[in-house]
């Protein structure tokens, strides 16, 4: 398939959000990462779309730590990332199959050992996404059937998750991570029905 | 995206986001501006420019069938778990290819022998392992749930650091670097300024005994605690006193004809449990053996039993002893193995249980008299083959000690000691010794008074058994600093007495400087740690691990990783040697035996050839899961055994007929025979333990422990001086002073475990809180209907010191009287169930029950938010998570006992009533000795 720019940059801007959030999902705020967001053009994108970046320091560091683990690691009435969880409520059910299936096609470059981790699934997601933005035609279902089979189901996460944190960046970041999925949806062509 | 200019903002987002992270590590992130991204139209240069791992041929070479879902085609990559798995559920070919790895169980102390089912690294089903000799291949509904405790979705997953105040419950994900670093910087201070013995290792149930000996004798201290008082210190007391060369008695109930209970509850719980269990029905089924239950509550056990009898709370001992008075008085003893194997006369036991008798028995305790003798008969009649077994219902009480020591003697009275059928003993209490760990560090020296209570003489006598209990009244009262408190498989706030003082004590960072937990979940020790580190699962690491085999020989059986550890959960072998080396000094010298698997192959090397497979060592025992030496004659009557020429070589006969060499005892010349006799002082069961009375006095004991050969023990430190107890030579009975009174109002509290239970460990588990998750208060129908009360009214519990206590062990008054002059435990608010299968004095809740921090499981907490289905799921099988789906029984009262529904909740937790009561003989914790008030609410 030949895309023509637009949907081609469109594309990308997809794989580059599914990366956003797998880096969300997987890590804690470094200093790093939050002096990048507090650059014009990331300032630019969070304040429009409301999502309020703490400063650069290590208080911000320590804060956002605290809800990460709050929100993912636990440890109690947390938001278990594993999509296992969320569908059969233990970890490594038959999903972990599916994902190894699919880790035979797409290899990520994330070390997190649960298979089913929706921050590898992101980055997967994400790395599929760049492949049907250049021009392989035979590929063209893969975004689709790995959307289906393994990031749908986050919506759902994500609400519960955005529900538990307290600070509003990861309130924002994750109410705005349903708003995506939900375009994400449309995007695929992706029935309620299913 | 609420708006279109939002949904550009978004895309700019991820244009920005593209290539952005570097995912592994996260640690660099890029500085990319929206020029270098978004204005580029080339996007397949864009992304060639970005490494990406899609293998298109593998797509291509692996994609599945298309299929439809609804209106939409969708093309079949996975089968599982979509629609598709519908066409085939359940999936025949589940198992196929499954690799079997053996394990043992550690949801109790039993430790069965299991095997996983493991197929793609995951573990997909748990069964017993019938290679196990003591098991035999059974496993109780406990293991059966290990798949529930493996992939309970709440693990701890990663180590975590406290971020706010002790208990706050705030928390930060930190690295194991990190977590180790900052843990090996306290306790190498701690070390080298020689304050060695503050700290602390707390261990729960641990089946990891070397590892742990391993760390705390290369650290340098000797601290470490445990929760045996608060389990079977004065059953094992009791044993000792009488052979010394074991704790543990092992009821040989397979080849029994008679089994006279006092208060085990082995058909639910118990050391021995499925073990024991399966023998008692063969023994029952097999060989006709009659089995009588004198228990203050009908457990399953007692409702499977021949008979049953409800003794009034703590009389189990009277009881025993108005059976050995009616033995006696009608002549049913065995009079051979009294004069030849024990060290009393028949005469002198005459004498001593003269007053005992089955009438005093009876006013005490209100068992009738005529049962009492002819229940005496009967298990006269069956010996040899008749035994006792006993444990918590008698042993955890004031008058423990003595309630098992008389309840042994039965045993000796018929000749039925160490006999098939009797009552035996091992004395392998775990491994068979033919392995062999790698060298050990030299044992530590300290002393410290958390370990070694002087007030309770017989606590570390013969083995280190501590008194759990007092640890933390100890902290609270100053006798004891610690700076550093490692916490491994404990949960004392829910586990222990004084719940309230555990948390105090937890909380206080004056008086736990510092505290490391080590845990596969967040449970309520966790909630006040400093450090939390994530523990691997039994199915995720290794042990060579046994139990007291009820086969009387020992065995060796090997817990293996069936996958790796998820997330980055270890276990302590596999982080101390890192932990050591960290701390430096000479400490990681105790860790030059390699990796653990070398570990591992050196400890089992000396497991023999299988001569069918050709395997040996850890590699058998890989395979096989256990292995036990058939050639071994059980332990049967090891007493008599004739001492070779080789042991006599050089020995000495003293004018007791005790034999010795090189002062130390060997044997007993019994009619002109050197016999190897009991490992006692007098080389005889000692009905009549002079040693326990010497040691309890603090007095030398030097000449009496060579004697027995047993030169492990030792007298009592210096720092035991002044702390004198009198404890009875002979077993006698002992009344609990406020039981002699009791008001209307006033009832004695019984706890017990359910079989799906263990204490404080299982309740997370789903399918075992389904059956079991709440504990309202049994009360006897009588009993409810005195006090105006039916079944599911609520009472308030109020609960007492002891008053006994408050004179013996003054030690432990640490809260002040009320106007009534009675010293208050707590309160607390339970609904009660009424029957008759509890003494009308007695009031029983279950324990296990009541958790606040341990998973939403044990809490009974479903999610809160409305279930709904899976977009990506099978919509027959999963249309919401099965948490939320089958939770029918949490408590939505909001606290309202009008709105509250019977049978729903989480429970209480039982130990909140329980004053820290230990034996003032061993420093067992009293568990059934509570008096409470009970009071109806309206």
């Amino acid at each position: 398939m030949n895309m023509n720019a637009e949907t081609g940059c469109e594309t990308i801007a997809r794989a580059g959000l599914y990366e956003l959030y797998a880096r969300i999902l997987l890590h804690e705020i470094d200093l790093n990462t939050l002096a990048l967001f507090q650059t014009a053009d990331w300032m630019t994108c969070f304040s429009a779309l409301q999502i309020e970046i703490p400063p650069v320091n290590e208080e911000s560091v320590e804060a956002l730590a605290v809800d990460y683990c709050k929100v993912f690691i636990g440890p109690k009435d947390f938001c278990p990332p594993y999509q296992s969880v969320w569908e059969t409520g233990h970890l490594q059910s038959d999903v972990i199959d599916s994902m190894n299936e699919y880790l035979q096609v797409v290899s990520p470059v994330t070390t997190e050992s649960i298979k089913d981790h929706a921050g590898l699934q992101f980055e997967m997601m994400a790395q599929i996404l760049r492949v049907e933005a250049g021009s392989d035609e035979s590929l063209r279902q893969l975004p689709r059937a790995f959307f289906h089979d393994h990031i749908a189901w986050s919506e759902r996460m994500f609400g519960l998750a955005a529900s538990l944190a307290e600070t509003d960046f990861y309130s924002g970041l994750l109410e705005a991570a349903q708003a995506f999925l939900a375009s994400e949806k449309t995007t695929m062509q992706f029935n309620q029905e299913c | 995206m609420k708006t279109s200019q939002s949904k550009r903002q978004f895309l700019k987002l991820g244009l920005l986001s593209f290539g952005s992270f570097s995912l592994a590590g996260c640690q660099d992130s890029t500085t990319p501006t929206t020029e270098t991204v978004s204005s580029s139209k080339d996007t397949e240069s864009l992304t060639k420019a970005i490494p990406f791992g899609v293998d298109i041929e593998k797509w291509k070479a692996g994609k599945g069938r298309d299929y439809e879902l609804g209106s939409q085609k969708m093309p079949g990559i996975c089968l599982l778990p979509g629609p598709a798995a519908k066409i085939d559920w359940p999936p025949k070919d589940k198992y196929k290819g499954a690799e079997k790895v053996p394990g043992m169980c550690q949801l109790c102390s039993t430790v069965c022998g299991i095997i996983g089912y493991v197929k793609d690294g995951r573990v997909l089903k748990v069964e017993g392992n019938p290679n196990d000799p003591n098991s035999r291949g059974r496993l109780c509904a406990r293991g059966q749930a290990s798949l529930n405790h493996l992939y309970h979705p709440e693990r701890l997953l990663y180590p975590m650091k406290r971020v706010g105040k002790r208990g706050e419950g705030k928390w930060k994900r930190i690295s194991w670097e990190e977590a180790l670093d900052e843990i090996a910087e306290k306790l190498r201070k701690i070390r080298e300024a020689g304050n060695q013995e503050e700290f602390a290792f707390h261990q729960g149930r641990q089946r990891s005994k070397d590892a742990i000996k391993r760390f705390l004798d290369a650290f340098g201290t000797k601290t470490q605690l445990s929760h045996r008082s608060l389990c079977s210190g004065n059953r094992r007391a009791a044993n000792l006193a009488y052979l010394w060369e074991s704790d543990w008695d092992l009821n040989d109930c397979e080849n029994s004809k008679y089994i006279l209970n006092f208060g085990s509850n082995a058909f639910e719980a118990h050391q021995g449990h499925v073990p024991f269990l399966n023998r008692i029905q063969n023994g029952r089924f097999n060989n006709g053996a009659k089995m009588v239950t004198f228990d203050v509550r009908l457990s399953n056990t007692a409702g499977n039993s021949d008979e049953w009898f409800s003794p009034f709370p703590g009389t189990d001992g009277a009881v025993a002893l108005g059976m050995c008075h009616w033995i006696l008085a009608k002549e049913k003893y065995d009079r051979e193995f009294i004069e030849r194997w024990t060290n009393v006369t028949v005469s002198e036991l005459k004498a001593h249980l003269a007053n005992y008798t089955p009438d005093w028995a009876e006013r005490v305790s209100g068992i009738p008299s005529d049962d009492i003798k002819r229940i005496a008969m009967e298990f006269a009649e069956a010996a040899p083959a008749a035994t006792t077994m006993c444990n918590r219902g008698s042993s955890a009480h004031l008058n423990g000690f003595y309630n098992d020591r008389a309840i042994n003697l039965l045993n000796a009275l018929v000749g039925s000691v160490g006999k098939k059928g009797g009552w035996c003993w091992s004395p392998w209490g775990g491994l068979d010794p033919i392995v062999q760990t790698p060298e050990m560090p030299s044992s530590a020296k300290t002393w410290s008074v958390l370990e070694d209570p002087p007030e309770y003489p017989l606590a570390n006598v013969w083995r280190r058994m501590r008194v759990g209990e007092v640890v933390y009244l100890y902290l609270l009262q100053g006798r004891a600093k610690l700076q550093a408190y490692m916490t491994y498989n404990l949960d004392s706030p829910l586990t222990w007495p004084e719940e309230s003082l555990t948390q105090e004590v937890l909380t206080s960072e004056e008086l736990i400087n510092f505290h490391v937990c080590i845990n596969c979940f967040y449970n309520e020790t966790a909630h006040y740690a400093d450090i939390v580190l994530p523990w691997t699962t039994f199915m995720e690491r290794w042990d060579l691990d046994a139990r007291a085999s009820y086969n009387l020989r020992p065995y060796v059986g090997i817990r293996t990783p069936m996958i790796e550890p998820l997330g980055e959960s270890r276990d302590i072998r596999d982080f101390f040697p890192e932990l050591a080396a960290k701390i430096g000094g000479d400490m990681q010298k105790a860790y030059e035996y390699g990796t653990t698997e070398d570990y591992m192959t050196h400890w089992a090397k000396n497991v023999p050839v299988n001569e069918e497979t050709g395997k040996s060592g850890l590699e058998r025992l890989l395979e096989e899961g256990a292995w036990e030496n058939e050639e071994n004659a059980p332990f049967y009557e090891p007493y008599a055994r004739r001492l070779t020429d080789e042991e006599l070589e050089g020995s000495e006969v003293d004018g007791d007929g005790v034999i010795t060499k090189g002062g130390i005892g060997i044997g007993i010349l019994i009619n002109g025979t050197a016999l190897r006799g009991f490992k006692t002082p007098s080389r005889k069961m000692e009905v009549r333990s002079i040693f326990i009375n010497k040691i309890g006095l603090n007095e030398d004991c030097s000449e009496l422990i060579n004697h027995s050969g047993v030169t492990k023990t030792k007298s009592r430190p210096a720092q035991h001086a002044g702390h004198d107890l009198d404890i009875s030579e002979m077993p006698i009975w002992l009344p609990i002073d406020e039981h002699q009174a009791l008001q209307d109002d006033e009832l004695i509290m019984t706890s017990f475990k359910w079989n799906v239970h263990n204490h404080g460990r299982t309740m997370n588990l789903k399918w075992l809180a389904e059956i079991v998750h709440s504990n309202p208060a049994w009360l006897n129908t009588e009993t409810a209907s005195e006090l105006g009360l039916r079944d599911g009214d609520w009472v308030e519990l109020t609960s007492y010191y002891s008053e006994m206590l408050e004179k013996i062990s003054p030690n432990l008054n640490h809260r002040a009287p009320n106007e009534a002059g009675k010293r208050v435990v707590s309160t607390m608010r339970v609904p009660i169930v009424t029957m008759q299968g509890l003494h009308p004095k007695a009031i029983a809740m279950s324990n296990s029950c009541g958790h606040w921090q341990y998973t939403n499981v044990a809490k009974a907490k479903a999610r809160s938010e409305e279930a709904d289905y899976l977009i990506g799921s099978d919509l027959e099988s999963y249309r919401d998570s099965d948490w939320e789906r089958n939770m029918w029984w949490e408590d939505k009262s909001g606290g309202d006992r009008a709105k509250w529904i019977q049978n729903t909740g989480n429970g209480w937790n039982q130990n909140r009533l329980m004053p820290i009561a230990p034996d003032p003989i061993t420093g067992q914790q009293a568990f059934h000795s509570t008096v409470v008030h009970i009071r109806k609410l309206s």
